[in-house]
């Protein structure tokens, strides 16, 4: 704390500013010849060079490719699904003037697509597809596969289009009218929905026509009447397929949601999953519904052993946040979120507004997100997101699409209604 | 067995998106010359739709890679072409160079380079495997004078116009000058920190008032000047050209800090040392400051010389203006008998609370001066 006297300037608290503390002509220049400051001068700048190579040292090896110097290293790893017995058939199968064989590939790898989360599989199945894409009266398979990838990609209204072309030249095929009801739905054309459902008597199971009305009646306003048919039916066809009875559970399970019976449906999803583990729909709906209850730690168990998607990797990264935890899902989300940003796709504007919204808590920059993904689908989903958004950013006008879609769809979801009440909405009644 | 086929469809279709990412690949290109140089960053899977990758098991050694690269190569070379203004195609030179992970796992880097003989290159078109993923893109990152540039091919959109090298070198100076004057003056932190260095200078003399007093007190303020200058431009070339990088977080905080040093040290005086040294040694983590404006505009690395010296040029011809705007109002205060002393302790504090609120923002990230 000893200044030598002839150094730098320094105020003295009692002789003030005006004494004379330094010679103006030694502070302009620097005193290189005072002792003490001379040493300080040296370490200084020793000290400064040292840090900086260590500094230029540190710094060379970031990025940048690697280089391996061993042949037998180990530099990465290729999906397993590639060796699946039955895509690796299809595959074979494949015959270049054969469009059925050309279907049957391209459902292999939707297939895969769904059960690994892994978003290559929809352009490979493209790929199958695509020498048959100017083809006059192609096969119904190769049609059925086309509307359902491009359903995959959120092109609802070029797979509607697909399915009409279908449906005419094949009135009797159920998978289409399926695939139609629930394209319908996504885009909140009930009407059609539901008549693509009644389309389905008689072609399936009776189980399956049931779930399908039920789960458009749920949105429409008439939750606990589909609920006791839909109990009804499951009961009634024990004997169905587990996949089949599991998609009833789980639309029982969202049926719940609408009525507000949160722990309900938690346990419906529960049920769905354990008949079809490999559902990753059931397991996302049984987490979602945990998160609604509280119980982050719940959600975790149900998506343990789920491959990494977006819709599960958003799960895991609230529910961390909600046990105060990091497990390192957000960064993951967050660096696949802008992956997906650079190739300026909208199919995860889902995933990315809930993320904004829920893990960064940053609603202006969900704001525009949850705006596109609702032009695109509208499940209840999709309307909790706009209103929560709008909520948060106290502006009505934004969640406007969302409450026109709670008019028109006269659904009762307690929630979505409490949300559009909170916006100074009036409350949705009547019939549809 | 429809039916078992239904009810697949069904979770498909219960709309809910499948995820990880789609195919991409990244390509950054760099125009030298008459060359275009840069890399392409391939999958590993994407590669073993292009061929066999190896021996049907699902590890991939560096071997695999190496032995497959003729292969590679020949695709890529016809797969990823540029041609010049003639449409004659430019002869290219990819090689494998390496092995990099992206947020999807293992990529292959091949490093390319294109010779368009005497003309410039003009279009690049891109089409690999278009036909084994309709799905696939290429984001590409193109350096040039201005800036980096952003675009995604794919088979919808597989060619991309090069612009001709386009602003003069005096213009790229210009407006590089116009970049480094703006940064000054929009970073407070560095002004903040000028100022409380020259501060004691400025208000501490002798009490005589005369105009060669006054000259001498601003010829005062050169050697700091000179000096945080010299030391900031030495690491803004060292970062900028990529020799040095450190995380911008711990530069920020490191200025912050400096601030509130500086500040302090005004004070209460307890680092030993001489303004000027001072002043270097601090200004060496200002330069590391300013270099992010410029290592984010992803210029070229020749276009990065002219960028460079015109952009530091701006930076000291911002700091001078601030300097000449209020050294004759704080020449003007040290002058009038109760407020120099005043000025210099409570402007420091002022300098160092401010510091410190910096410091507190940057190290935990949370925003207490709304902005």
């Amino acid at each position: 704390m000893i200044q030598s006297p002839s150094t730098t300037p320094v105020w003295d608290p009692k002789s003030g500013p005006s004494a004379p503390i330094a010679d103006d002509s030694t502070a302009a220049t620097g005193t290189l010849a005072g002792g003490l400051s001379a040493r300080w001068t040296a370490r200084l700048v020793v000290g400064g060079l040292t840090a900086l190579l260590m500094l230029v040292a540190a710094g060379s090896g970031e990025s940048g490719p690697r280089r391996p110097t061993d042949d037998a290293e180990v530099v990465g790893r290729l999906p397993s699904e590639r060796r699946d017995p039955r895509l690796l058939a299809a595959q074979r199968a494949k015959r270049d003037d054969d469009p059925r064989s050309a279907a049957a590939l391209a459902r292999e790898h939707l297939r895969l697509a769904t059960s690994t989360g892994d978003a290559r599989h929809l352009g490979l199945a493209a790929a199958a597809l695509a020498p048959w894409s100017a083809a006059e009266a192609p096969p119904i398979e190769l049609m059925l596969v086309r509307a359902r990838l491009l359903q995959s990609r959120h092109d609802f209204v070029g797979a509607r289009l697909e399915l009409s072309r279908l449906l005419t030249r094949a009135p009797r095929e159920p998978e289409g009218w399926m695939l139609r009801a629930t394209v319908s739905a996504v885009t909140a054309d009930f009407i059609a929905a539901r008549e693509s459902c009644r389309r389905l008597e008689g072609l399936t199971l009776p189980l399956l026509v049931t779930a399908c009305i039920s789960a458009v009646d749920g949105l429409t306003g008439h939750a606990a009447e589909a609920t006791a048919e839909l109990k009804r039916a499951v009961d009634a066809n024990a004997e169905a397929p587990a996949e089949v009875r599991a998609w009833a559970l789980v639309t029982l399970a969202e049926l719940a949601q609408r009525r507000g019976q949160d722990r309900e449906a938690l346990d419906w999803f529960r049920q769905a999953r354990r008949l079809a583990p490999h559902d990753g729909y059931a397991a996302v709906g049984e987490a979602d519904a945990a998160l609604d209850l509280g119980e982050a730690r719940t959600a975790v168990d149900a998506l343990a052993g789920r491959p990494e998607d977006d819709a599960t990797l958003l799960r895991r990264a609230l529910a961390a946040r909600a046990l105060g935890v990091d497990d390192g899902s957000a960064a993951r989300l967050r660096e696949r979120l802008a992956a997906q940003r650079l190739r300026g796709e909208t199919l995860h504007a889902r995933e990315a507004a809930r993320f904004a919204l829920s893990v960064d808590g940053d609603a202006t920059a969900a704001a525009p997100l949850a705006v596109k993904n609702f032009e695109v689908q509208r499940e209840p989903a999709d309307v909790r997101l706009l209103l929560e958004v709008a909520r948060e950013l106290r502006d009505a006008r934004l969640a406007e699409p969302a409450l026109r879609w709670l008019a028109h769809s006269h659904c009762e979801d307690p929630k979505l209604t409490a949300l559009a009440r909170a916006l100074g909405a009036a409350p949705v009644k009547g019939e549809p | 067995m429809k039916t078992w086929w239904l009810a697949l469809a069904l979770f498909l279709l219960s709309a809910q998106a499948v995820a990880h990412k789609s195919s991409d690949a990244y390509l950054r290109l760099e125009p030298r010359g008459q060359e275009l140089v840069g890399r392409l960053d391939v999958a590993l899977r994407d590669l073993a739709l292009l061929a066999p990758l190896g021996d049907g098991a699902d590890v991939v050694r560096w071997g695999d890679v190496r032995s497959a690269s003729p292969a590679l190569l020949r695709e890529l070379a016809s797969s990823l072409q540029l041609e010049s203004t003639a449409n004659t195609p430019c002869s290219a030179h990819p090689t494998l160079d390496g092995v990099v992970n992206h947020s999807d796992g293992p990529y292959a880097v091949f490093a390319l380079r294109f010779d368009c003989g005497n003309a410039s290159p003009l279009r690049l078109r891109y089409h690999l495997l278009a036909q084994q993923d309709p799905d696939h893109r290429a984001i590409v990152q193109l350096a040039t004078a201005r800036g980096a540039e952003h675009h995604v091919l794919g088979p919808a959109e597989p060619e991309l116009m090069l612009a001709a090298s386009g602003d003069g070198l005096f213009a790229q100076l210009w407006t590089s000058i116009g970049r480094g004057f703006q940064h000054i003056l929009e970073g407070t932190d560095h002004l903040a920190f000028l100022l409380v260095l020259v501060l004691p200078l400025l208000v501490l003399r002798r009490a005589t008032r005369g105009w060669s007093e006054r000259a001498a007190t601003l010829a005062g303020m050169l050697p700091v000047i000179t000096s945080f200058t010299v030391a900031h431009s030495l690491t803004l070339g060292l970062a900028t050209f990529g020799l040095v990088t450190l995380p911008s977080r711990l530069v920020e905080c490191a200025i912050a800090l400096s601030v509130v040093l500086a500040a302090v040290d005004n004070v209460r005086p307890m680092l030993r040392a001489e303004r000027w040294v001072l002043a270097f040694g601090l200004g060496l983590v200002h330069g590391f400051g300013f270099s992010s404006a410029l290592t984010d505009l992803g210029l070229p690395r020749l276009a990065l010389f002219t960028a460079l010296a015109g952009f530091n040029f701006g930076v000291e011809l911002g700091q001078l203006l601030v300097l000449c705007a209020l050294a004759p109002l704080l020449l003007w205060l040290a002058e009038q008998p109760r407020f120099g002393a005043p000025t210099l302790r409570y402007g420091s504090l002022f300098a160092a609370a401010f510091g410190a609120i910096w410091l507190a923002e940057r190290a935990f990230d949370v925003n207490v001066l709304a902005r």
